[in-house]
């Protein structure tokens, strides 16, 4: 039997059956925790974040036209709730709790348990430009196809895919530049 | 045949199909595939999703207003021992009423639970998570109506267009050397973080502001800028040092005011951490703080 679509879950959750919205945070949770996770540097924030967006579609699902899958549209907003928290946090950032630079190197255990590659990553990450780093996200993470990211980032096909392919490219690059 | 372009090494790393060609070299080529293999293994790495804490669905639906569907383990229990009981006495008074056709003492068992429909607006008090809580300004006492959310109308699509995306601040393009020079003064400072007036000898005020943000990422061609305002004629000299007090560059040293002088720092080599922007006037100082983030 095929489950019942994001689509037919959301219209039960405007026609007295609000409580059926709770299918969708069902489905989307991991997918939306992660994205949050991958574009946005500030762990603590996260959670709000993700309440953030939640709230969003509960208030704004009235307003879904159906003109696209109701992922992309959740996406959408979790992508603006990113931005609009990036524009609040880059100005300034609370330096007091920042240890003093040290140059340390990763541990040959954490070498070897892979972690110290995945610290790379999140970095290198970080030092994207935030559209590259939202289309790799979008790409890799979230594995949406060229024409949806396209959709969610403005552009058409060919430019989602040559932005994607910059990013690639300038991801290698900033791990290369580790050696890891 | 040459090796694969980045470009096409991308594709198979996706998963795209390759021309017959494309595909026989790159079984036959190592370091092609080797490239490939490496591409892969970033991808895996970024296809990472780690799973929200526990509570964050529960908080979430409160804070929507929304009751969970699913109540907890424990009370499952209770409801799956309650039914048990049920059908117990059920099959006890069987004997009992068997005979009767009809048995009006049995009570009608309800099936169909009622539905909770509240609406958000009136449902118990929302549970905000700490930071959130922090946020939302709303009296205690009116715990009743959660605090208003304007409704989204438009389309997030529209939405999308409107967010800028985030840019560096200043000074994107070639790196600059550790800047010493002063450069204009901007004529409308964007806010930023100010140093208290400081008073230098012989009643000298000066003082030092952040003209944009305080974080500095070097690889996006980031560079923070400081305005230095001198109340009067003075040896200023302003410079960027670490944790230890080691000066790691030197911005400005020499007569200076009265009047602004505006300088930046592009990070140099230093590696990511705090900073101090700290500058002496007149026989006293004042200082500012600079995240770098390699």
């Amino acid at each position: 039997m095929e489950p019942e679509s994001d689509e037919a879950v959301l219209a039960r959750s405007l026609n007295a059956e609000p409580e059926a919205f709770e299918i969708l945070v069902e489905r989307y949770e991991r997918r939306i925790y992660g994205l949050l996770w991958r574009l946005s540097s500030d762990r603590s924030a996260i959670d709000d974040l993700y309440q953030q967006v939640w709230l969003k579609a509960w208030n704004g699902r009235i307003s879904f036209k159906g003109n696209s899958r109701f992922g992309t549209w959740l996406y959408a907003i979790a992508m603006n709730e990113v931005r609009a928290w990036r524009r609040r946090a880059r100005e300034y950032v609370p330096i007091e709790d920042v240890p003093a630079p040290v140059a340390k190197g990763p541990s040959a255990l954490d070498r070897l348990l892979g972690r110290a590659r995945k610290e790379a990553l999140a970095s290198a990450l970080d030092q994207l430009a935030a559209a590259d780093r939202e289309s790799l996200v979008l790409r890799f993470q979230q594995g949406l196809d060229y024409e949806e990211i396209a959709r969610l980032t403005k552009s058409n096909l060919a430019q989602a895919r040559l932005r994607n392919f910059r990013a690639i490219r300038r991801l290698k690059e900033l791990l290369k530049d580790r050696e890891l | 045949m040459s090796h694969l372009s980045e470009d096409r090494l991308i594709v198979w790393a996706e998963g795209g199909a390759l021309s017959a060609n494309e595909a026989d070299h790159i079984r036959s080529c190592a370091e092609c595939r080797s490239e490939a293999k490496a591409l892969r293994a970033i991808f895996g790495d970024l296809a990472e999703l780690p799973p929200p804490p526990k509570a964050l669905r529960q908080a979430t639906l409160e804070r929507i207003g929304l009751k969970s569907r699913r109540a907890p383990a424990r009370r499952w229990g209770y409801a799956w021992g309650g039914l048990l009981s049920a059908a117990l006495v059920l099959v006890w008074a069987r004997p009992w009423t068997s005979k009767e056709s009809v048995s009006p003492a049995l009570p009608a068992v309800s099936t169909g639970a009622s539905k909770n429909v509240l609406p958000a607006a009136v449902s118990s008090a929302p549970k905000l998570s700490p930071r959130a809580a922090a946020k939302v300004s709303v009296p205690e006492q009116s715990h009743s109506v959660p605090a208003p959310q304007a409704p989204v109308l438009a389309a997030p699509a529209q939405e999308i267009a409107t967010a800028p995306l985030i840019r560096p601040a200043v000074g994107v393009g070639a790196p600059a050397k550790t800047a010493i020079a002063p450069i204009p003064v901007p004529t409308e400072a964007t806010g930023g973080l100010k140093s208290a007036p400081s008073a230098g000898a012989g009643g000298s005020v000066f003082q030092i502001d952040q003209v944009r943000g305080n974080r500095l990422r070097p690889a996006l061609g980031e560079r923070v800028t400081f305005n230095v305002e001198t109340g009067s004629v003075g040896n200023l000299d302003v410079r960027v040092v670490d944790g230890t007090g080691r000066t790691l560059a030197q911005l400005y040293s020499g007569p200076a005011g009265p009047g602004p002088v505006a300088l930046e720092w592009d990070g140099g080599d230093a590696p990511s951490g705090a900073y101090t922007v700290r500058a002496r006037f007149g026989g006293t100082s004042a200082h500012l703080g600079v995240l770098v983030v390699r």
